[in-house]
């Protein structure tokens, strides 16, 4: 079986493939002081509560968006997992056609998910992932990466709110009744939702505004923590795939391999 | 003279007005921990400055979301402009009507704005009229042509979302905030400022579109009123906000003190 493992800022993504299909998922926090020794128990602690065993995990692939924490996970796969990992960046084949001023700026985690989306969806279509930033993926009819958009992600600037300002509260983030609030808590619930949701309108229909004819019959998939919670007040995301990095890494992984899985 | 203050959460602004005009305005950080004596030392530093003395101002209006830093400001116009200073607060007479769960606690600078977008814009036209304050928080306020403020919402300000993510994301730099050239972006830096740029115009659009459906659903359309220091950067993007005004909260605190002026 495959393990793919998505790096983010702020968790890190799991999935186990047994050729096409995902098995089981999980998500830990990153932190970037944790050894090498660590994130192998913890690995192993997560499999074997779902019924798998180590020695079941054939290859590994990783992409990472920090980059730090990648040595920390190549020796701990071979050390626990006796397994050398295949990470996403210079040098590995994911057949996207990068068209951006400097493509090696482009991070692999974006290209994982211009992998599968384009695969799974065909293009031109807009990718909006809800993490750490929320970021736009532009990618075009014949599948070349062009460029995108990054703005300040829902969690990370709720959090900024509640540590900056010093009256309002810590709120739980649910969809309110109404737009309009007559209290703190419902004022806020209303200006996260419903305005991280026209950041999405606005932002897709410049993009789409600004590239012309190229944008026709444009897809626009949501992926990414915070997905459910933004995208049902949207008006142009038309699905919500929560897994395309692990769909990508695996699809990448296939694409380096002879016979996909080893 | 008036000294009005308006203290949020990153800067207070102040104005100094001659009856009702802006004659000098400064912004100095809200620094929680400068003391009483820093604070009037600034503020008297500032009007000689511009060529004002301490005796010039006569009254002093407070507005402020930062309630540790009220007792120094009083102090701070006590002891070195010999006047004392008047704590505005939301159950001072303002509006014709406010509606809101606990009317105390609505923040007194959301209701200033209101009343200021609401008498400049609102009144004379009988129309309805929305405010959206880019501060450390983007603050949006409803008020209906007669004068009631209908409630408001309360999203993450542009600066600090901006600073969260350079400091969450490993391999986002800070950067510039200006307009790109385009919306999508080649590099990492021109995709930032796009999502920056158009990002926060489109919240500020997607929630004044949203409650002008709910609290005018049949006209006549809401006048945008839009303020604080990121207004300049997102208003001339965004598709909803009519006017700016840099100063409205100022505006605000001289027209509501004006209204509760002790005898």
């Amino acid at each position: 079986m495959l393990l793919a493992v998505d790096v983010g800022n702020t968790a890190l993504n799991l999935g186990i493939y047994e050729g096409k299909e995902l098995r089981a998922e999980w998500s830990v926090a990153t932190d970037r002081r944790k050894t090498q020794d660590e994130y192998g128990l913890l690995l192993l602690a997560l499999l074997e509560y779902q019924g798998f065993r180590p020695e079941q995990i054939q290859s590994v692939v990783v992409a990472s968006s920090v980059p730090p924490v990648v040595p920390t996970l190549d020796r701990m796969f071979q050390k626990y997992f006796h397994v050398k990992p295949l990470v996403v960046g210079p040098g590995v084949k994911t057949g996207v056609v990068i068209r951006y001023d400097n493509p090696r700026e482009v991070g692999s985690d974006r290209i994982v998910i211009a992998v599968a989306a384009y695969e799974k969806y065909g293009g031109p279509l807009i990718v909006v992932d809800f993490g750490t930033a929320t970021i736009f993926d532009v990618i075009s009819k014949e599948g070349e990466y062009v460029g995108g958009v990054m703005a300040p992600g829902i969690n990370v600037s709720v959090e900024a709110l509640f540590t900056q300002a010093a009256k309002l509260p810590r709120i739980e983030l649910v969809k309110p009744a109404t737009v309009l609030a007559r209290n703190t808590v419902h004022a806020m619930q209303s200006g996260v939702i419903f305005g991280f949701a026209g950041q999405v309108d606005e932002v897709v229909a410049r993009l789409k505004e600004e590239m012309g004819a190229a944008a026709d019959g444009m897809k626009v998939i949501a992926t990414g923590d915070m997905a459910e919670l933004v995208a049902p007040e949207t008006s142009v995301i038309e699905a919500i795939d929560p897994y395309l990095n692990l769909d990508g890494l695996r699809i990448i992984y296939e694409r380096n391999t002879a016979r996909g899985e080893r | 003279m008036l000294l009005a203050i308006d203290v949020g959460n990153t800067n207070m602004t102040i104005g100094l007005y001659l009856e009702a005009e802006l004659v000098a305005t400064w912004r100095v950080a809200s620094d929680r921990s400068r003391t009483a004596d820093e604070y009037g030392l600034k503020f008297v530093q500032l009007l000689e400055r511009e060529s004002y003395t301490p005796a010039d101002v006569t009254e002093a209006a407070l507005a402020s979301v930062v309630p540790p830093l009220n007792a120094r400001l009083v102090e701070a116009c006590r002891k070195y402009l010999n006047i004392g200073l008047v704590e505005l607060n939301s159950l001072c007479k303002a509006l014709p009507a406010v509606h809101y769960d606990n009317v105390a606690a609505l923040g007194t600078d959301r209701l200033v704005n209101a009343v200021a977008a609401w008498e400049i814009y609102g009144r004379p036209d009988n129309r309805p009229v929305i405010v959206v304050d880019f501060g450390t928080a983007t603050k949006l306020e409803c008020v209906n042509a007669e004068g009631e403020y209908l409630g408001g919402v309360i999203a993450p300000g542009i600066n600090i979302s901006t600073e969260a993510l350079a400091r969450n994301a490993a391999r986002l730099q800070r950067i510039e905030v200006a307009r790109p050239k385009q919306v999508l972006g080649k590099n990492i830096v021109a995709s930032l400022q796009s999502g920056i740029v158009y990002g926060f115009a489109g919240q500020a659009d997607g929630l004044v579109k949203r409650l002008a459906r709910e609290i005018a659903p049949e006209g006549p359309a809401p006048v945008v009123v839009a303020t604080g220091g990121m207004a300049y950067l997102v208003a001339s993007e965004s598709r909803t906000i009519q006017h700016v005004e840099p100063y409205l909260t100022l505006e605000g605190i001289r027209r509501v003190y004006e209204k509760n002026r002790p005898e």
